[in-house]
C-alpha cells in the first residue's frame, strides 16, 4: 500500500512543479512581449523613468482639520489698518485687479504628492514670516472658496488667528472701493482673428502638460500655468527674449489659465501678450489645425511656427524651482 | 478528518463553482489591462502617485504590468493553465492589496484614485478608500478558490486532457 501513496506524492510534486513553471512562463512571457511591444511602439516608455512625473501627480490638498475664523469687511478697520491682506486668487485675478497693499500668494489647489509640495509651501509663506496670524487677512475666490482653504492652510503652519475675508477678495469691490490695477494687461483675440498657420507667432500652451501632450495648437510650447513658481521659472525659458506683441497664450476654456498666464505675462515684462478668447476649445470647435498624440500621425512638430524648438521635452523638463 | 477533507477536494462541484469566479476575474483583469496597455504613461504616473516603488522602476512596472494582467486574464477566462494564471492573478492581487491598502490604512488618507481602471490622476470623487481595499480582497478569495480547487475540467485544460487521454488511448489500442 505505501507504494501507492509513495506514487501520488511523486505524481502529486510533478504536478506542483509543472504549475509553477506555468506559472513563471504566465509572468515572464508576456513581461518579455511587453518589453518588445513597449520597444517598437512610437508611445512606449523609456525602460528607466526619466521624469519623476513631478508635472503630472497633481492631487488635490489634504483637507485641514482647522477651520480658519470668517470675518465681514464691516467688522475690519475701514483701511484695513495694521493688517496684512493676502490675496488667494490665481496670479491672473490679482493681476486683474485687487486689494491695494494685497500680497500674491495663489492657493494650490492642487499640488505634487512629495514633499516638493512643502518646499514650494514654505517658499510660498516667506513673505508671511514674522506677521502674527492676527494681523493677516485672506482674501480668495468666493466660488473656490480659495480664501477659506488657504486661510485654513496657514492655521496649519502656525498662523494663529489668521482670517479669511467673507465674499472673497471681491467683497472688496462691492463695497464700492476701487481695486489697485495694473497699467498693463492682457488682450484677448478671437479664434476668427489668428490665420491657420499662426506665422510670426510664438503660441504658449498654458494647460497641464498632460493636456498639451494630447492636442494643442500647432508649434505650440507647454507651459503649464499651474506649476510655475513665479517669473523666474525656467518652464519660461521658451519665450524669453520674445516680445510680448508676438506671443499668443491659450489655455482651457473652463479653467481659463490662458487667461491668467498673459496677465501675468504681461505683468513682467511682456507687454502687448494675447490671449485665445474661448482657449483651446474654441480653437477645436472652429476646426482648426491641432497636434499632439491623440491627433493621428500628429506626432511631429510643425517647424517654423514661432520658437517651436521646446516641444513636449520641454513640458516634461525643466524642474521647479 | 482527512478523508472527509479530501472528499471535500476532490468534489467536481468547485469545476462548475469556479466558472463564474473565473469569468469575473478574467473580465477585471483584461478591462483593467486596457487603459494601461493604451496609455503607459498615464499608467506609469498612477503608479508613481503611490510613491512607493523606487522612481527607476515605475516605467518598468508599467510596461510590464498590464501585459501579465491581460494574458493571465486571458488565460484564467479561457480555462488554460487555470491554476496557474490563478496563482500569477493572486500574486498581482496581493501586491494591489498591498499597495492599496499601505495608501489607505497605512498613510491614512488618499487623495487619488488607485488607477485600478483608469488613471488614478483623473479619478476624481472615486478615491481610494477602504471598499477599494476590500474589492480586491473579494478578487483574491475568488482567486484563491480558483487556485486550490478548480481542476480546470471545463475550459481548455479539461479538454486538452480529454484529448490527450484519448490519444493515449488509442496508442495503446493501435
Amino acid at each position: 500500500m505505501r507504494w501507492i501513496v509513495e506514487m501520488q506524492e511523486r505524481a502529486s510534486e510533478r504536478r506542483l512543479l509543472r504549475r509553477a513553471c506555468q506559472a513563471g512562463a504566465l509572468v515572464v512571457l508576456p513581461a518579455l512581449a511587453a518589453l518588445l511591444f513597449n520597444a517598437v511602439r512610437p508611445e512606449g516608455l523609456p525602460l528607466i523613468a526619466d521624469t519623476d512625473y513631478r508635472d503630472e501627480i497633481l492631487v488635490p490638498c489634504p483637507e485641514n482639520v482647522r477651520e480658519a475664523r470668517a470675518v465681514a469687511l464691516i467688522e475690519l478697520p475701514p483701511d484695513l489698518a495694521g493688517l496684512t491682506v493676502v490675496d488667494a486668487r490665481t496670479p491672473g485675478e490679482y493681476l486683474a485687479g485687487h486689494i491695494p497693499g494685497a500680497l500674491s500668494i495663489p492657493h494650490r489647489s492642487l499640488h505634487s504628492a512629495d514633499e516638493q509640495f512643502r518646499r514650494r509651501l514654505a517658499e510660498d509663506l516667506a513673505p508671511l514670516r514674522g506677521i502674527p496670524g492676527d494681523r493677516i487677512l485672506v482674501c480668495g475666490d468666493e466660488r473656490t472658496g480659495s480664501g477659506r482653504d488657504f486661510a485654513a492652510v496657514l492655521l496649519e503652519q502656525g498662523f494663529e488667528g489668521v482670517r479669511f475675508l467673507i465674499g472673497g477678495c471681491a467683497a472688496w469691490e462691492a463695497e464700492g472701493r476701487a481695486f489697485e490695477r495694473p497699467a498693463t494687461s492682457a488682450v484677448a483675440i478671437a479664434v476668427a482673428d489668428l490665420p491657420d498657420d499662426l506665422a510670426g507667432l510664438t503660441v504658449v500652451d498654458a494647460r497641464f502638460a498632460r493636456n498639451f501632450r494630447r492636442s494643442h495648437l500647432p508649434g505650440a510650447v507647454s507651459v503649464p500655468y499651474r506649476m510655475l513658481s513665479g517669473p523666474e521659472d525656467e518652464k519660461l525659458a521658451p519665450i524669453r527674449g520674445v516680445p510680448g506683441s508676438k506671443i499668443l497664450v491659450y489655455g482651457s476654456e473652463a479653467r481659463g489659465e490662458g487667461k491668467d498666464l498673459a496677465e501675468v505675462l504681461a505683468a513682467n515684462g511682456w507687454a502687448g501678450v494675447r490671449y485665445l478668447d474661448g482657449g483651446f476649445e474654441a480653437w477645436e470647435a472652429a476646426g482648426r489645425p491641432v497636434e499632439g498624440v491623440a491627433v493621428e500621425g500628429g506626432e511631429g512638430e510643425t517647424p517654423g511656427a514661432g520658437g517651436g524648438d521646446a516641444g513636449p521635452a520641454g513640458a516634461d523638463g525643466g524642474g521647479e524651482s | 478528518m482527512t478523508g472527509s477533507w479530501r472528499r471535500f477536494v476532490d468534489s467536481p462541484i468547485h469545476r462548475l463553482v469556479a466558472v463564474p469566479l473565473r469569468i469575473v476575474l478574467g473580465i477585471v483583469f483584461v478591462y483593467a489591462s486596457l487603459y494601461k496597455l493604451a496609455e503607459p504613461r498615464e499608467f506609469a504616473v498612477s503608479i508613481a502617485m503611490y510613491d512607493m516603488l523606487p522612481l527607476e522602476l515605475v516605467n518598468l512596472m508599467a510596461i510590464m504590468l498590464p501585459a501579465i494582467e491581460l494574458v493571465t486574464g486571458i488565460t484564467i477566462l479561457l480555462g488554460l493553465w487555470t491554476r496557474a494564471s490563478a496563482a500569477v492573478i493572486n500574486g498581482m492581487l496581493v501586491m494591489f492589496i498591498f499597495a492599496i491598502g499601505y495608501v489607505v490604512l497605512v498613510r491614512g488618507k488618499a487623495e487619488f484614485g488607485c488607477g485600478c481602471f483608469s488613471p488614478a490622476a483623473e479619478e476624481a470623487g472615486k478615491e481610494m478608500a477602504t471598499d477599494t481595499l476590500w474589492r480586491d480582497v473579494g478578487y483574491l478569495a475568488a482567486g484563491v478558490y480558483v487556485m486550490l480547487l478548480d481542476d480546470g475540467a471545463v475550459g481548455l485544460d479539461g479538454l486538452l486532457r480529454r484529448w490527450k487521454g484519448r490519444r493515449r488511448l488509442d496508442e495503446a489500442h493501435g
